[in-house]
């Protein structure tokens, strides 16, 4: 099977074709990173998930988080799920960690910024 | 109102002091007034009409999502039933969370 | 009241060159700001990707605001909030009005102006059909979901792909609406590169250029829109019309600097960026008057945003305490092929610190060429770019040793066709 990309490690933008199967082949780099960028892509893509949490007790009713490591891409939508359940309690202060290790990934989700309680 | 109007009216009502549409310069006293008076607004595009708030340059981008927490408010609806302008007219689909 | 240095905005740019003015010695000093909080749009900014030149780590648009806040707070720095400024004229008076103060009326030594930008909605304006509810500028969108929790509609077509529509495609998606596409009337996007692979791509979210909206359909709610590939003068072609059904469209056609207060104060715009002209401190055409970030021109990048406004604060507070050389010498920076602007736009070097960064941005996408800067026949920086984009600010470093040697009256920033 071969898989298009674009490579994003800088702003050059190559695009790249990988072909996948027992050995991954990249064609279209113009340098040694876009190969390496195409094979995380293929074997383990991962990504940062940004969101809201909602706040109880706060001066605002909700306060924006991150998941403080890259996260596999393919858990975006269940970890969104749990981002969604929660609630944070105010104070809250940057950093302050929302949810632990979220569905064992290693990965907290944390507050992103200062909400003072009401 | 002029300036010096509006100086008068602040003494007494300081939400007068809150400017919502920066475009028009139309305040948070101006879009209350609106809508409590009688057959006052009751849509975004009612207060748009009774006070021109959303006629400006930016077409009501800046001060639309506001005019939607104060009608909400006033009305005491959820920010979800404030309509742009007739039944059906819906802005917001839901909570986030 | 009078006052040694006001800022008039509280974003980014406005808490940058606050501090910058402090640690140069100026203490008098007030920041005037309209929303409850300062940051500016950072605080709607929820996402990653701020701050890896000045911070060398990914932050999301509220940490980086933050660090600014904090040190403000640290330094002491005056500011008010829920404050709009109304008026601003040549001779730097200030009217502003708030709820606890009312009208407040300023005299001021040195102004920046810091007030950001907006965004365009021209594109909607062009739409035939019905004004039905649930056409939104990206920001606003942006505003009711990440700030306030409202999700703004289900099914999402979005015009234009700059960031902030790119970045609205991945936040709808991730809050459960279905995006449908992004719709970009160029063959190439302003967006960065990034956004378009990790809100687009990642969503098998279909970016379809040379294309536009040409009808918009729905009485009461948005129903859906019509769509149409575009010729090469951006008119749409008769028979390629499609019907998509939505509920929502986001709009993410442009930002335009907020110069209302700038040209009451008669101070000269650039028509190309509609923000002021600034010399090598950011000073207006206005004597005292300084301006930095998206009031000048239109940032991607926060980082250049904050180094610029930087900048702004030692430029007004050189001029607070006199220490600023105001005479005819020096040269002008002018646009050669291919480069659609340059900032700033007057450099005098005797009173350049240690260097200026000049931040222009390319017409079109081009590909293989050299940024050359020219002072009459002599080139005095030259680098290559393999690929260079309209999205994607360029920005030439020139120490002030090189501006001293300048010889002619302009200093012209082109692309030329690399030398086969
Ligand atoms: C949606 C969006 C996404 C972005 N994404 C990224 C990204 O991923 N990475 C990145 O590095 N950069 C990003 N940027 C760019 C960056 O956020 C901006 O360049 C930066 O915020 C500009 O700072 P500023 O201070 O000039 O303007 P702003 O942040 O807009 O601040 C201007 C401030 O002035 C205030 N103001 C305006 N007029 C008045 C008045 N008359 N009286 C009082 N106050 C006033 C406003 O309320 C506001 O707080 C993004 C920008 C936008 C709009
Ligand atoms: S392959 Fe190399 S040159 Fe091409 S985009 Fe990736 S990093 Fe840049
Ligand atoms: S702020 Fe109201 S129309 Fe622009």
């Amino acid at each position: 099977m071969i898989k298009k990309m674009t490579c994003i490690s800088c702003p050059l933008g190559c695009q790249l074709e990988v072909e996948v199967g027992e050995n991954i082949k990249v064609s279209g780099n113009k340098c040694k990173r876009g190969e390496e960028y195409a094979k995380n892509e293929i074997t383990n893509p991962k990504r940062i998930i940004t969101s809201t949490v909602k706040v109880e007790g706060g001066d605002k009713p909700l306060v924006s988080v991150k998941t403080d490591r890259e996260i596999p891409k393919d858990m975006i939508f269940e970890i969104m799920k749990e981002i969604n359940k929660i609630k944070a309690v105010a104070p809250i202060q940057i950093g302050d960690v929302i949810i632990e290790n979220v569905l064992g990934t290693g990965a907290n989700v944390v507050a992103t910024a200062k909400i003072n309680g009401a | 109102m002029s300036e010096n109007e509006k100086r008068e009216v602040l003494k007494i009502n300081p939400i007068y002091g809150r400017i919502i549409c920066r475009c028009e310069h139309i305040t948070e006293g101006d879009i209350v007034s609106a809508i409590r008076r009688p057959l006052g607004a009751r849509s975004v595009d009612g207060v748009k009409r009774r006070v021109r708030a959303g006629m400006g340059r930016c077409q009501g981008g800046f001060c639309m999502p506001r005019v939607v927490e104060i009608l909400a408010r006033e009305l005491n609806i959820p920010p979800t039933e404030v309509k742009k302008s007739d039944e059906g007219s819906f802005i917001l689909t839901g909570k986030t969370k | 009241m009078k006052r040694d240095l006001v800022v008039i905005g509280g974003g980014p740019a406005g808490l940058a060159a606050a501090i910058e003015a402090k640690k140069n010695g100026i203490d008098d000093i007030l920041i005037l700001e309209r929303d409850k909080r300062l940051g500016g749009i950072l605080q709607q900014c929820i996402h990653n990707g701020f701050g890896l030149h000045i911070f060398k780590e990914q932050l999301t648009g509220p940490e980086y605001a933050q660090r600014f806040i904090d040190e403000v707070e640290k330094l002491g720095i005056e500011y008010k909030l829920d404050t709009m400024v109304l008026h601003l004229s040549e001779n730097k008076h200030i009217t502003a009005l708030n709820p606890k103060d009312g009208i407040i009326e300023i005299d001021a030594k040195a102004v920046i102006l810091a007030m950001g930008c907006r965004e365009r909605t021209r594109g909607a304006l062009n739409i035939p059909g019905s004004r039905p509810a649930g056409v939104f500028t990206a920001g606003a969108a942006q505003r009711f979901v990440n700030m306030e929790g409202y999700m703004v509609g289900k099914k999402v077509v979005i015009l234009g792909s700059g960031d902030i529509g790119l970045i609205m495609a991945r936040r709808m998606t991730l809050e459960g609406a279905e995006v449908k596409m992004v719709v970009e009337l160029m063959p190439y996007s302003t967006g960065l590169k990034r956004n378009i692979v990790q809100c687009l791509e990642d969503f098998d979210i279909p970016l379809l250029f040379n294309h536009t909206v040409t009808r918009i359909h729905g009485r009461e709610r948005l129903e859906g829109v019509t769509i149409a590939k575009v010729d090469e003068n951006r008119r749409p072609i008769e028979g390629t019309e499609q019907y998509i059904e939505c509920d929502t469209l986001l709009l993410s056609v442009g930002l335009i600097p907020e110069n209302e207060l700038s040209r009451e104060a008669n101070i000269n715009l650039n028509s190309v960026t509609s923000g002021a002209y600034v010399n090598e401190l950011m000073e207006t055409s206005v004597d005292g008057i300084f301006a930095c970030g998206n009031v000048v021109h239109v940032h991607d990048l926060v980082d250049y945003v904050t180094e610029e406004s930087f900048l702004a604060g030692y430029g007004a507070a050189k001029y607070i305490k006199g220490e600023y050389i105001k005479n005819e010498k020096g040269f002008f920076t002018k646009t050669g092929f291919g480069i659609r602007y340059v900032v700033p736009n007057r450099i005098n070097p005797q009173n350049v610190k240690d260097k200026v960064n000049f931040y222009m941005r390319v017409n079109d996408v081009y590909h293989n060429v050299d940024l050359v800067v020219r002072d009459g026949d002599k080139i005095i920086y030259k680098v290559r770019r393999n690929h260079v984009s309209p999205g994607e600010m360029e920005s030439v470093k020139l120490s002030k040793d090189v501006l001293r040697e300048v010889k002619s009256c302009e200093l012209v920033f082109a692309l030329e066709e690399v030398a086969k």
